[in-house]
């Protein structure tokens, strides 16, 4: 049987893992190409009209793949113990299955709950891979020249990774030499004051990285926040205001909002990162 | 202590009551208006629901006003409801202001008693307290669905326009200001007596069940008085949550087999319940099609996570179960005249869908 794999949402964080555990079970696995114009516009068509950017581009991945496979391999990430505390999906991802079905009746699909408030051991098999780790910025993090600009760029890697949604937005700012960060590349890394900060009452699983994330920022001296978040993602609305009021306002951190949605242009989007680049710099000298 | 606490619609009236008789003085905030809306927009941030926007907006209102003591429900879910307190908390530190903030969760329910251990002695008064308190609340709370039902049954039918909402004012007024459980008895038999004797006229009888977020489905600010206007427009309303079910009692003693029963229709388009009261509006809406209602209007705040999410399985609903069903979000730039415009549409497709069924061929 052939499963088919859309190429977004927690594919970024999940998908070595999958691999893994459904090749084991003997599927063949049809990952969807990567995200284009045409598969937004698939998405659009079909998706509730308020919901958030990503969640369409997946819909336009379920659509392009509803003719490759058997299947449609959609998991639904309830809730994950770390610490002995449980962590939940956001509302999207918990009702994803849902909201597929609802979009396309016609279509099989095969769907996995990972909830460990029942069993702690259900999602042993699927925690999150390190594939998206940064290859030598953790290493080089701490003896870095304090005057060139560093940005911390903080996002879900739907979006960080999605060459289509963002314009390549990673690549090109490390081509002008700057050191950028992303959440993912301390993914292993448990801050000691985590514990101990009210932060812990973020109670998203995906979320807390990025929260993890800003303290690293603030850790370094010159590193500015870049907030890059889709337009209706409603944990940013939350997560970006602690970050900004509680991590970047004390510390004094430069933060630039970075909206993008479907409309999105790329001009006007990278005018906004070139001037944040500039400020960053002169703050510097 | 001073208390305050983010409240909507009417549930003011049986939590007046409660913090009065526990021996905690309640600020009330005015009810919400455009001066709180945009005061709370503000400051919130910008992709946040408007609930949030708005109760920030009248906490901000209460302190000014000289509450000490900032009374949240919450709990820790995947809704942005549990990040409330918390958020409201920093921004209003942030502005200056000056309070303690308490938040009950389901699970620390018993910290009502070590606050009133604060204000009173000995055990014994606090469990008096609490008893006459939550007896009575429970009483209020009880009539006020009474009356509400009530009104929405009689206010289509009524011949002069508006009658049956005076009354209810006139009454829920009243409610409000009584003291003992005898005195709000005797208040609905006399409202009941009333409202029943008012003139009356022939109607369709078009029966709309109103769906979605809590607090867009109470609040009648945020929902411009929907409940109220479909009344007038003939239809009878029959919203999924009411006050009274919203504070719990429904939960604790009546409709428990309801919950069940909705939860169960729910299973095969939603099983698993976020928050937001998602669950219960894909339940509510297959029982509304069941029992035959003549179409659903779903409310839901603008970018609110379970609800925009769980509109497709709503659409799917209404093709499998053949109900129409007006899907309607709500934000602060959200006008009156586009609303009913909407709504007004969707009424007249009622209507003519309800002749053409009954005409014979």
């Amino acid at each position: 049987m052939r499963l088919g794999v859309p190429k977004a949402l927690h594919y970024y964080y999940h998908f070595p893992a999958w691999k893994e555990f459904l090749e084991n079970k003997g599927y063949t696995i049809v990952v969807s190409e990567e995200t284009t114009r045409e598969t937004i516009g698939k998405g659009l068509r079909v998706a509730p009209p308020e919901i958030c950017l990503p969640v369409k581009v997946y819909l336009g991945h379920c659509a392009s793949l509803q003719k490759k496979c058997d299947a449609l391999f959609v998991p639904r990430l309830v809730c994950c113990l770390v610490n002995k505390k449980v962590y939940y999906g956001c509302p999207k991802v918990i009702g994803l299955p849902d909201l597929v079905r609802a979009t396309f009746p016609k279509v099989k699909i095969w769907e996995l709950t990972i909830d460990e408030r029942k069993n702690p051991r259900h999602g042993l098999n699927l925690r999150i891979s390190r594939e998206k780790k940064g290859n030598d910025t953790a290493s080089t993090f701490d003896n870095r020249q304090p005057f060139l600009p560093t940005i911390m760029l903080i996002g879900h890697p739907y979006l960080l990774y999605d060459r289509a949604i963002n314009f390549d937005l990673i690549e090109r700012i490390r081509e002008k030499g700057i050191t950028l960060f992303t959440p993912f590349d301390y993914w292993p890394i448990d801050l000691p004051q985590w514990d101990k900060s009210p932060f812990l009452e973020i109670s998203w699983f995906y979320e807390r990285h990025l929260i993890k994330a800003a303290f690293a920022a603030q850790k370094r001296k010159g590193c500015g926040i870049i907030l890059f978040y889709s337009f209706g993602c409603g944990t940013s609305a939350v997560t970006n205001e602690l970050i900004l009021r509680e991590i970047a306002q004390p510390a004094g951190i430069p933060v630039l909002n970075l909206i993008v949605d479907e409309h999105t242009q790329e001009g006007g989007f990278w005018t906004r990162v070139e001037s944040f680049l500039e400020i960053l710099a002169r703050r510097g000298r | 202590m001073r208390a305050t606490f983010p409240y909507m619609g009417n549930i003011y009236i049986p939590l007046r009551t409660i913090f009065k008789n526990l021996g905690i003085e309640p600020i009330i905030p005015p009810p919400y208006n455009q001066e709180t809306l945009t005061m709370g927009a503000k400051l919130a941030p910008e992709l946040i629901c408007i609930p949030f926007k708005l109760t920030l907006g009248n906490i901000i209102n209460a302190l000014q006003q000289g509450a000490d003591t900032v009374i949240h429900t919450s709990g820790r879910w995947s809704c942005r409801y549990g990040y409330y307190p918390f958020l409201s908390g920093i921004i209003l530190r942030d502005l200056g202001f000056k309070f303690r903030q308490i938040v009950l969760r389901r699970d620390n329910l018993l910290e009502i008693v070590k606050i009133l251990k604060e204000i009173h002695p000995n055990y014994t008064t606090i469990i008096r307290k609490i008893i006459r308190a939550f007896s009575l609340g429970y009483e209020k709370s009880k009539t006020l669905e009474k009356l509400e039902r009530l009104a929405f049954f009689i206010r289509p039918r009524e011949k002069n326009t508006g009658e049956t909402s005076r009354y209810l004012r006139y009454y829920l007024t009243n409610l409000d200001k009584a003291k003992r459980s005898q005195e709000v008895r005797n208040l609905f038999t006399e409202a009941r007596k009333k409202m029943r004797s008012l003139p009356q006229k022939e109607i369709k009888g078009i029966r709309v069940k109103i769906v979605g977020e809590s607090f867009c489905v109470i609040e009648p600010f945020v929902n411009f008085n929907l409940l109220e206007k479909l009344g007038e427009m003939e239809i009878e309303v029959d919203p999924f949550l009411t006050a009274h079910r919203w504070l719990g009692f429904h939960s604790l003693r009546l409709g428990r087999s309801e919950v069940k029963e909705v939860g169960h229709l729910a299973e095969t388009y939603w099983p698993f319940c976020v928050g937001g009261e998602d669950k219960n509006t894909i339940g509510y809406s297959i029982k509304a099609a069941k029992d035959n209602y003549d179409g659903i209007i779903h409310l839901h705040p603008f970018a609110c996570m379970p609800h925009t999410s769980c509109g497709s399985s709503l659409e799917r609903i209404s093709r499998d179960y053949n109900i129409p069903v007006l899907s309607l979000s709500l934000d602060e730039f959200t006008q009156e005249a586009s609303f009913y415009n909407r709504v007004e549409a969707f009424v007249e497709l009622l209507k003519r869908k309800k002749t053409r069924l009954e005409r014979p061929r």
